[in-house]
């Protein structure tokens, strides 16, 4: 039998994968938990990133001689878990839009100068990333991308509007979805590692969020911005794929973690329950409470399952496409429903801000709209399943 | 519904048009309530449903003033005027029994003085018979002492009215109100809780050996909860008429949304999933109206069904966290951050859950009446 925390085992669980579990969580242990509260404003994302690395944990799934672990996916997987246990939704957020959505596509798609001039740095927490590809009208419908990039000898002019980007503010690079001209789409797109100080890019003033507040949210623009042709990540005309199977993944490891993050909420909320007491019993005893916490539970069954299986699938390079829709899916609405369930049977005490329960509900929240929202993980079902 | 003459309503618009600016960024409501209400009351709006002499006898204009307030900016002025006219004032009025009580009502009216109703304590709220707040006959004065948390208009009340406990057996009748100036000594008023919604509306407060004289006991010793329930009955409208005018705000907000923003070439209020959603969102709201507009007719020819009141105001919550849960959906990206109204309702909804007697207690109070 294997040793583990979890109700239920992947089947992809291993002894090497539960090391691995354990030193990742030591390493939340000392650096995370300590200083997260969904009430922090600003974290010091770079020493936070320099000193997982020196836990040896960033960087994880990678292969490669400098920078991998060699660790693989499962153990990427237990530290997308452990990102959904911390209870602060914005570190969950900006360390996987670090470390999990623009590194990999950097690991990718990098040349080996990118590969040693930026990521290297990166994982070690000297330069911080964005991910740049939302538009004023292109959000769930990113073929209506209007930002462009002409290329002028060795450089790319890059001129439009990137909206709502984590981290912006603060980013060393922002990674950037751009049009070029005269190709069709899908293949008209390419991306670029753009440097914060690079001519012509102007951060918009911070933006406060419903949740998540400690990671800071602005729009990007571009005025005749110039972008060296060696900060081009991959082939110009095939950002919008790769992007997209970037996604795929993604939307697997957010499962992991929004499952994480709704079962934690629920065991804080039994605990709650338990303690506090109504005509003499604690509320906890009430049946119609545990009927609630039963149903969430199960709930939580459904979607970590769907998740655990998806995820098995990427680590055997099965087809994957409807089930990381339908983790993505399930695990959002399980966190925004558990919080919100929360949120009610804490009471008036905890319809405060400082409340651990207030700050799961606005963070859980974001889940169900940002990196694909529940409408186009429909759609993706929808149409990886082609009826 | 809401058949009211129409120069009531547009001098309605016109007070709150001039006010607006007030709680366009979330100000605290310390600042304008005071002359917000003075300015209702000179105009007739502020209690012109209350009984004669006070107002008129038809209660209509009531609930059509909190569905009114409730379609505004920001849902402080909504809940404090709610909690001062028809909650707390009422509440006295209906029990007064002396100069002093009389007086109150009447300042209270005017605008002069603000008044909270505070029942819920750090340690109860859902089980009224658990609270701790005490108040003891000595040398013919009444001794207070206790918490309260999480009370409206608390923070710049001028007074309030405490539910305590008069006797310590277990029993429903070992409870009274009281009215308890803010002011009194003994009495410390924290600054205003930092809650999720209604920024600066909700206070929590702190009797030491307050020491009353016997005037300010409201209504009959020991049947401060039997008073209070009677009353609930009431204010379960008022939050009722307060939903529907939140959910038809936001319904029709939501609307506005979907029609204005376009994604995969048409508006999203043409894709049919949404079309569909919204269409089923709105047969809920027309539901519930109906409903409101029933209970309504019901209390003019002498009742309020008590587990009427109890389900509409189940239903009510239910409708107006799942209808801004979608308004934030379907706004995208856009409702989630700070001054789109979907952000500000995502907060604000899940406070009528819970305020007025939360979603469960309802159910409780339909169960024990078509169960029994
Ligand atoms: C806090 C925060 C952080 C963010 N960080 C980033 C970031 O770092 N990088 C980045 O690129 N973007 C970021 N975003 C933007 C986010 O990715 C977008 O909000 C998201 O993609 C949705 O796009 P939209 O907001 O334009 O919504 P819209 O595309 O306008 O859609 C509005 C709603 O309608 C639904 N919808 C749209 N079309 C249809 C249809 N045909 N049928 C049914 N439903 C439909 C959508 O699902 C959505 O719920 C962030 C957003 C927030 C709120
Ligand atoms: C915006 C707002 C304004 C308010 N204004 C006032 C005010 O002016 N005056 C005032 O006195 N109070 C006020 N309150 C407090 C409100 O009345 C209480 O929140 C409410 O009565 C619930 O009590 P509690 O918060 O202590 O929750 P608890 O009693 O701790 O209950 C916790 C949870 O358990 C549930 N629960 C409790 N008992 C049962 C049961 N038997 N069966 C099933 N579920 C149960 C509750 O519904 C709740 O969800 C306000 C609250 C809010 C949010």
């Amino acid at each position: 039998m294997l040793e583990s925390n979890h109700s239920i085992t992947p089947q992809w669980m291993s002894q090497d994968c539960l090391a691995w579990s354990k030193r990742i969580n030591n390493g939340f242990d000392e650096v995370l938990m300590p200083i997260a509260t969904s009430n922090v404003t600003k974290y010091d994302y770079k020493g936070i990133i320099k000193a997982l690395h020196d836990k040896g944990i960033t960087g994880l799934r990678f292969d490669d001689e400098r920078d991998g672990l060699k660790a693989g996916l499962p153990a990427q997987a237990m530290f997308a878990e452990a990102l959904g246990r911390v209870p602060c939704g914005a570190l969950g957020m900006s360390l996987t839009i670090h470390l999990d959505m623009v590194a990999p596509m950097v690991h990718q798609l990098g040349n080996t100068r990118q590969l040693k001039d930026i990521l290297h740095h990166a994982l070690r927490g000297r330069f911080l990333f964005s991910h740049a590809v939302t538009e004023p009208n292109a959000g769930s419908d990113i073929r209506m991308m209007k930002t462009t990039a002409v290329k002028k000898g060795d450089e790319w002019i890059i001129n439009g509007t990137k909206k709502m980007i984590s981290l912006a503010p603060i980013a060393d690079y922002h990674f950037v979805l751009a049009t070029v001209e005269g190709k069709a789409p899908p293949f008209n797109m390419v991306a670029f590692l753009i440097p914060k100080h690079a001519p012509g890019v102007v951060v918009g003033p911070l933006q406060r969020t419903l949740g998540n507040q400690a990671c800071p949210v602005a729009d990007i623009e571009f005025h005749n911005a110039k972008v060296s042709d060696s900060l081009r990540l991959g082939q110009a005309g095939m950002g919008f794929i790769l992007q997209m199977q970037q996604f795929v993944q993604e939307r697997i490891l957010s499962s992991l973690r929004a499952n994480e993050m709704a079962k934690s909420c629920l065991s804080e909320i039994i605990k709650h329950l338990k303690a506090r007491e109504v005509a003499g019993k604690p509320i906890a005893q009430i049946d119609s409470i545990r009927h609630r916490i039963a149903h969430l539970t199960a709930e939580l069954y459904q979607s970590q399952s769907a998740t655990y299986v998806a995820m098995g699938r990427w680590i055997n390079d099965d087809d994957y496409d409807s089930l990381s829709a339908t983790c993505k899916l399930l695990s959002s609405r399980l966190a925004k429903q558990v919080t919100r369930e929360a949120m009610q049977l804490g009471g008036v005490g905890h319809y405060q801000n400082a409340s651990v329960f207030s700050g799961y509900f606005r963070d859980a929240r974001l889940l169900s709209i940002s990196t694909g929202s529940d409408e186009m993980m429909l759609k993706s079902i929808a149409s990886s399943e082609q009826y | 519904m809401f058949d009211l003459d129409e120069t009531y309503k547009a001098n309605l618009d016109k007070v709150i048009e001039k006010h607006r600016g007030n709680w366009q960024h979330e100000q605290t409501p310390a600042t304008y309530l005071r002359e917000f209400i003075s300015e209702l009351q000179e105009n007739n709006l502020l209690c012109r449903g209350w009984t004669q002499p006070f107002g008129e006898d038809d209660f209509n204009y009531q609930y059509y003033l909190h569905y009114t307030l409730a379609q505004q900016s920001t849902g402080s002025p909504g809940l404090c005027v709610a909690s001062h006219v028809d909650i707390a004032s009422m509440l006295l009025m209906k029990n007064q029994s002396n100069e002093v009580q009389e007086e109150y009502v009447n300042n209270a009216l005017n605008g002069q003085t603000i008044l909270a109703l505070a029942m819920t304590e750090p340690t109860a709220g859902s089980d009224l018979q658990g609270i701790e707040f005490t108040a003891e006959e000595r040398d013919g004065q009444w001794c207070l002492n206790g918490s309260k948390y999480g009370i409206t208009n608390l923070p710049f009340a001028d007074a309030v009215i405490v539910l305590a406990r008069t006797k310590k057996e277990k029993s429903p009748f070992s409870f009274s109100l009281f009215l308890v100036p803010t002011d009194s000594d003994g009495v410390e008023i924290h600054p205003a809780l930092d809650s999720m919604g209604y920024e600066g509306c909700l206070g929590s407060m702190t009797a030491n050996n307050v020491l009353l004289p016997k005037e300010y006991l409201l209504g009959k010793l020991g049947m401060g909860l039997t008073t209070l329930m009677k009353h609930l009955d009431k204010e379960r409208l008022i939050v009722c008429a307060r939903m529907l005018g939140a959910s038809e705000y936001i319904l029709s907000s939501l609307i506005t949304e979907c029609q204005s923003r376009q994604t995969f070439d048409d508006a999203l209020i043409n894709h049919q999933h949404i079309n569909f959603r919204v269409a089923e969102l709105n047969a809920s709201v027309l539901a519930f109206r109906s409903a409101l507009e029933l209970l309504i007719h019901s209390e003019h020819r002498g009742k309020i069904p008590t587990e009427r009141a109890a389900a509409l105001k189940y239903s009510g919550a239910v409708l107006v966290n799942e209808l801004s849960d979608t308004y934030m959906q379907l706004s995208g990206g856009r409702g989630y951050m700070y001054g789109h109204p979907a952000e500000r309702l995502y907060r604000e909804m899940p406070g009528l859950a819970l305020a007025g007697g939360s979603k469960e207690i309802m159910l409780n109070i339909v169960a024990d009446v078509v169960c029994a």
